[in-house]
């Protein structure tokens, strides 16, 4: 017993030391400002000084509305956050940063110094996302500040993640993004977004070479860059083709019209990319799709075979012919998100590659195109 | 300890005033004691008893009266052969006349003989058999154990009928000695359990015990733990079920609740409901009660850690709920869930201490109006009254009340622990308590049987439950001496389809 | 002191719980970074390295487990004391303490400066030192077969984290393992030699062996155990290699952690949180088992009892971890117990032996008599 007593006693001790000591920092949630988004941005003041907009939720009785807007300059982002935080009655917390917004301006000058803030601290989250703005990210973020009725942090996260998850573009987040710009073989891009209508869209996606802003692609091209990498399964896609072919299956020709407006569903959708000749540098690539045939601009009054079969071919090349303006456009800015590089290097005799050696090949790539579409039907209408 | 032992010099023969005089002065300012002295056909016959312990009708029909009738010279053996009574015995000695004049006998003393006869004649004030309060089934036997000795036995030979089930008789209490009974099925139970609990039964040296379950806490393995380590029921099929596997069971007198050892820690979670029903209803409800265990014991531990330190695991949809919820609350997150609790326990307790119906109402009150009023006048959220209610609704998923207790006291540590340190803290208590467990004894056998020391044929009882035909054997972990149980009623052919 | 060890029927423990002791102890705090050393040596290759690595080790065990079979009960201490001598057995004892020591020191430093990392920078290391430490000194004093059953039970609430690594799988790039086969075999072994913090711990076999109660059936639940922790470094090696891109990998302190921070579900968004406080779980039979091994040996060793040993040396790791906080100094401390272990663990009962064959065989030519006796 008495041991027992002294066990006991003993016991009492640790706790009360736990009590004494654990001084952990508490981060009650009320009590700080939890930052959802924030925007960077290079101060007109001067080029070394940042800027930074800071969206928050604060969890306050007399507050209205639960997000806040803080700005804040500084050299760091760091400093330029706990500048903005001064005029805040809230302490600033990261851990659930769901968007980070780079100005144009800074996106062109590289991003990659304002990346590693992002991976240094292991309470950030894999997850988040990062976009660039088409004009400031000020004037993107002021807008949700106007605009009352939506909380803009979410608002824009669900704005991406609807279209990852929606297979329209590939995966931009943080784990992605650095995944990509560490890989010499291939070039981040990341969603550009901006305001039409004084409403904030996703407009297209920003090229990147390295972690400098050197181009826009469309959504159209956005997409194939994504099955260019990924599967794909339910995604809409509308295609023109000529319309030429098709005249003998129009029920009623209008005259002056020479394209063929077409919207398909697309099930399946998968590429395969080879490396066909490491010293020319060509690539082989295989599309397979498989469509629903949705909307017709124009009505055809008999859908039989060769109708499908000219029609998959019909849409075969535009496929094609699309791939090939988006390589020359990639090409042309010198940014490779699609991978090439990697391939190649996976191929290459060392395995070793450098991002420089990578822009100085890139452009005198060939992709040997090979698009199969395959039509499963037509819907109930025959 | 035990005070007036009389040395067992002889007391008969004596004369019967002496006796009475004597007896009179064992019980002294006690007016029960009824002494009268009886002369018949020149013997002087003493009667005495304590009045209100006997059958007073049986007394006068069956004894006075033939005893007065009578023609003969008394003797004891004329009195044993003709008094139409069949539980007459000599008693010489004071001390026992003492004992048992205490449990209803009556004695009769003719003069000059060597010894007095004892009939027992008790009178026992006793409740009718009843419904258990704080163990419902909703299938299976309701009736529940009663104070009486005479009735729990009789409850538990209805189910075993077999000279293999044994009744060993242990008294217990040095000062105030009462009856405890050891059950165990001969075939069954393995020696050194009994053997163990028998020894530790009898090296008690307490003035009394006063209910079974004051009797397990001397008995057990150690004090210091919170978790009970034998099971306490009040349902005669549950300790049937035990003593069938192989386990023993101790009765005590005057006491509703029965004893069942060794019990592993996953037995306080089986329910005989459990067998009643089907295997998959079997299973689900067991696993709900695991579940449940789960819920209570981490549910408000881990809300105060996540809103007190990790923000970063709530999701944002959620963080947005409690933070809005939160934002009028003047405490902490610990602070308000520890008055939250301590809440619910007043209405438990309240509730367990009041009359049924009133309890009901305050049920009623408490947890609507006074939780619907904290929430509007900000001192807690409606997001943690919620996790609160869950908790508190888990835990009494528990079949065995001494569990469920137990249950809703660690919580308060692991909030505590959750309050300070956070998720780690959380894991701290969490390992502290699986190693607590590990090392914890029922009747020297290890408590988390049979996950260790591992079992493999044990998991589809202790866990969960598959169909009968695969539940063909006893638990390992108790180590019965037959093993077997049940054999396949039907040879098992594999049959092809239509066949 | 005896070279055959006396174990009461009632302490000893069944051989299978021998693949828990083993794989566990093997898994510890070195997993959470190990792909990247790997891969720094070996690159893409690195997962042939960690075969390699395994190959070797099982070539170890067997080696031990020949050794062990030798002797009666014997455990390492009395099979030294047997070829060495008193002094020196002794001696190489007491490395073998202070081998066990460090390794302890490294595993509670280690996962201190994690929890820093990942969930409090502010942590006071104190705090956190006295939790873990009180856990090891509780267990403990529940002997051999309570440290089982926390191994045992540990074993299954920790092994579903590995469930968690399938959003990681979902995202791994194939091509980073291309192109196959470039690593020369120094590259190789250098990557192999990188595991050797990781794959520590199994010399634990040396001391647990004459509490095991069925010793006809060691060999299986050992090598299985060997073979089931090769199998966790190579996935996690692979999928790291996959996960994250090269530079990525060579940046990454903890690459193995890092992988779970893609993990969400609908109510609980950041699960490294989870994994990271649920790593207790891994830590704490590690720290159990080596203290449980220290005691006892220098029980063996010097009859010091093994309470005394147990709240002293509490006191001494509980005062050194609270002052351990710099991330050089904890790098330098990892370090040099994958060192001083490399000897140790992999060199030394290779060494042994030859020499305990070379003994038996002169004792049966000198006395005729069975080594064991």
């Amino acid at each position: 017993m008495v041991v027992e007593i002294y066990r006991i006693k003993f016991v009492f001790v640790l706790i009360s030391f736990v009590f004494l000591a654990a001084c952990m920092q508490t981060k009650i949630i009320e009590q700080h400002a939890i930052i959802n988004t924030y925007g960077i941005d290079i101060s007109e003041e001067s080029e070394n000084l940042i800027e930074t907009v800071i969206l928050s939720y604060i969890f306050d009785e007399q507050a209205e509305n639960v997000t806040t807007i803080n700005y804040g300059k500084g050299k760091t982002i760091k400093e330029a956050n706990q500048n903005a935080e001064k005029k805040s009655s809230f302490t600033f917390l990261p851990g659930q940063i769901r968007l980070v917004l780079y100005g144009k301006e800074t996106a062109e000058k590289g991003f990659k110094n304002y990346l590693n803030v992002l991976i240094r601290d292991a309470r950030l989250s894999d997850m988040m996302y990062l976009a660039v703005s088409e004009t400031t990210a000020k004037d993107i973020l002021l807008l949700g500040q106007e605009n009352a009725d939506i909380d803009m942090g979410q608002y824009m996260e669900k704005l991406i993640e609807k279209e990852i998850k929606g297979d329209s573009i590939p995966n931009v987040s943080l784990h992605e993004l650095t995944h990509t710009y560490e890989d010499p073989g291939k070039d981040p891009i990341m969603p550009l977004i901006s305001l039409t209508d004084n409403k904030i869209a996703i407009t297209g996606m920003a090229l990147f070479q390295n972690d400098k802003y050197v181009g826009k692609i469309s959504m159209e091209d956005a997409f194939l860059v994504n099955l260019f990498q990924n599967k794909v399964h339910d995604r809409q896609i509308h295609l023109s083709i000529s319309r030429e072919p098709f005249l003998k299956y129009l029920s009623a020709p209008q005259a002056n019209r020479d394209q063929l407006h077409l919207s398909f569903l697309i099930i399946d959708g998968e590429s395969k990319t080879r490396l066909t000749d490491i010293k020319e540098l060509s690539y082989r690539t295989d599309v397979n799709l498989k469509v629903i045939l949705n909307e017709t601009s124009e009505t055809f009054k008999d859908e039989n075979e060769q109708f499908a079969n000219l029609l998959e071919k019909e849409v075969e090349e535009e496929v094609k012919r699309q791939y090939k303006k988006l390589l020359a456009t990639l090409q042309n800015a010198n940014s490779d998100p699609l991978g090439l590089g990697s391939i190649y290097r996976a191929h290459k005799k060392n395995g070793k590659l450098t991002a420089k050696e990578w822009h100085q090949k890139f452009p005198e790539t060939t992709i040997n195109l090979n698009v199969d579409v395959k039509l499963i039907n037509t819907g109930i209408k025959q | 300890m035990r005070k007036g032992k009389n040395k067992s010099s002889k007391l008969f023969p004596i004369s019967v005033d002496k006796l009475k005089t004597l007896m009179e002065s064992k019980f002294e300012n006690n007016p029960d004691l009824s002494f009268t002295i009886f002369e018949k056909s020149e013997a002087r016959i003493a009667v005495f008893y304590i009045s209100y312990l006997v059958e007073p009708e049986m007394v006068e029909q069956f004894m006075l009266k033939p005893l007065l009738d009578g023609k003969s010279k008394w003797t004891n053996q004329s009195i044993l052969n003709e008094i139409p009574l069949r539980s007459g015995s000599k008693i010489e000695k004071l001390e026992e006349i003492l004992d048992k004049i205490l449990i209803g006998e009556v004695y009769i003393y003719v003069e000059n003989e060597d010894a007095a006869l004892s009939y027992l004649l008790d009178k026992k004030e006793k409740r009718d058999l009843t419904q258990a309060e704080t163990e419902s089934l909703v299938l299976g036997p309701k009736v529940a154990f009663t104070e009486s000795m005479i009735t729990n036995l009789n409850i538990v030979r209805w189910s075993i009928r077999s000279t293999d089930l044994v009744l060993e008789k242990i008294m217990i209490g040095e000062r105030f000695p009462r009856e405890a009974r050891l059950v165990y099925v001969k075939s069954l139970a393995d020696e050194t359990d009994i053997n163990t609990m028998r020894q530790r039964l009898k090296e008690l040296e307490v003035d009394q015990i006063e209910d079974s379950s004051v009797l397990m806490q001397y008995i057990e393995d150690s004090s210091l733990t919170i978790f009970p380590q034998f099971y306490l029921t009040e349902l005669p099929d549950r300790f049937v079920y035990a003593i069938d596997k192989g386990r023993i069971g101790l009765l005590v007198e005057n006491s509703p609740t029965a004893t069942i050892a060794p019990s592993s820690f996953f037995s306080f979670f089986e329910s005989t409901e459990d067998l009643y029903m089907r295997w998959h209803a079997g299973t689900f409800l067991r696993s709900v009660r695991f579940i449940a265990i789960f819920l209570s014991i981490f549910l408000t531990p881990l809300y105060v850690a996540a809103t007190t330190f990790h923000y970063e695991i709530i999701p944002i949809k959620e963080l947005l709920t409690i933070g809005n919820s939160r934002a009028i609350v003047p405490f902490p997150p610990i602070i308000e869930v520890l008055i939250l609790e301590f809440f619910i326990e007043l209405l438990r307790e309240a509730g367990a201490r009041l009359p049924t119906k009133i309890g009901q109402t305050i049920g009623i009150v408490g947890g609507i109006v006074i939780g619907t009023a904290a929430v509007q006048a900000g001192i807690t959220s409606n997001f943690l009254i919620i996790l609160v209610a869950i908790s508190a609704l888990a835990s009494f998923t528990i079949p065995n009340y001494l569990m469920s207790t137990a249950i809703r006291i660690i919580r308060f540590p692991m909030i505590i622990l959750g309050g300070l340190l956070g998720l780690i803290g959380i894991m701290f208590g969490t390992c502290f308590l699986l190693i607590h467990l590990l090392k914890i004894k029922s009747l020297g056998r290890p408590y988390l049987t049979p996950i260790y020391p591992f079992r493999w044929e044990d998991l589809n009882k202790a866990l969960f439950r598959l169909p009968i035909a695969y539940q063909s054997k006893r638990f390992y972990s108790y180590q019965p001496k037959d093993i077997k149980r049940y054999k396949k009623n039907k040879a098992k052919t594999k049959k092809d389809i239509d066949e | 002191m005896d070279i055959n060890v006396k174990v009461k029927s009632n302490l000893r423990i069944q051989a299978f719980y021998l693949f828990f002791l083993i794989s566990f102890i093997q898994i510890g705090v070195g997993i959470m970074g190990v792909p990247r050393f790997i891969f720094k040596e070996s690159q893409q290759d690195a997962w042939i390295s960690v075969i390699l690595a395994s190959c070797f080790i099982v070539m170890v065990i067997s080696a031990m487990l020949f050794i062990l079979k030798q002797y009666e009960n014997a455990d390492i201490l009395g099979i030294q004391t047997d070829l060495f001598g008193k002094w020196l057995g002794k001696l190489l004892g007491t490395i073998y303490i202070i081998h066990f020591i460090l390794a302890f020191l490294s595993v509670i430093i280690t996962y201190i400066e994690v929890l820093k990392i990942f969930i409090a920078p502010n942590l006071n290391n104190f705090v956190v030192a006295l939790l873990l430490l009180s856990l090891v000194v509780y267990s403990v004093r529940g002997g051999l077969q309570a440290i089982v059953g926390v191994f045992f039970l540990f074993f299954f609430l920790s092994i579903w984290l590995l469930g968690l690594l399938v959003e990681p799988i979902r995202f791994m790039h194939f091509n980073h393992f291309q192109p196959m086969f470039q690593a020369s075999f120094t590259e190789l072994w250098k990557g192999a030699k990188a595991t050797s913090y990781t794959f520590m711990g199994f010399e634990i076999l040396f001391f647990v062996y004459p509490f095991i109660q069925n010793k006809q059936k060691v060999r299986f639940p050992t090598y299985l155990a060997i073979i089931w922790s090769s199998m966790i470094v190579l996935i996690l090696t692979v999928i790291s290699i996959g996960y994250f891109s090269r530079d990525q990998l060579l940046k990454l302190e903890w690459t193995v952690l890092d992988m779970f921070k893609i993990q969400n579900l609908t109510f609980i968004e950041r699960f490294d949180y989870i994994v990271i406080a649920e790593w207790m779980m891994v830590v704490v039979p590690n720290m159990i088992l080596l203290m449980w091994a220290i005691t006892y040996g220098i029980k063996r060793l010097y009859q010091v009892k093994q309470k005394t040993t147990l709240y002293i040396l509490a006191i001494v790791i509980l005062i050194a971890s609270t002052f351990i906080d710099d991330y050089f100094l904890i790098r330098k401390i990892i370090d040099s117990v994958a060192e001083f272990g490399f000897w140790i663990v992999y060199v030394y009962p290779l060494l042994l032996l030859p020499m305990v064959l070379i003994k038996k065989r002169w004792k049966r030519k000198s006395g005729g008599r069975d080594l064991s006796h």
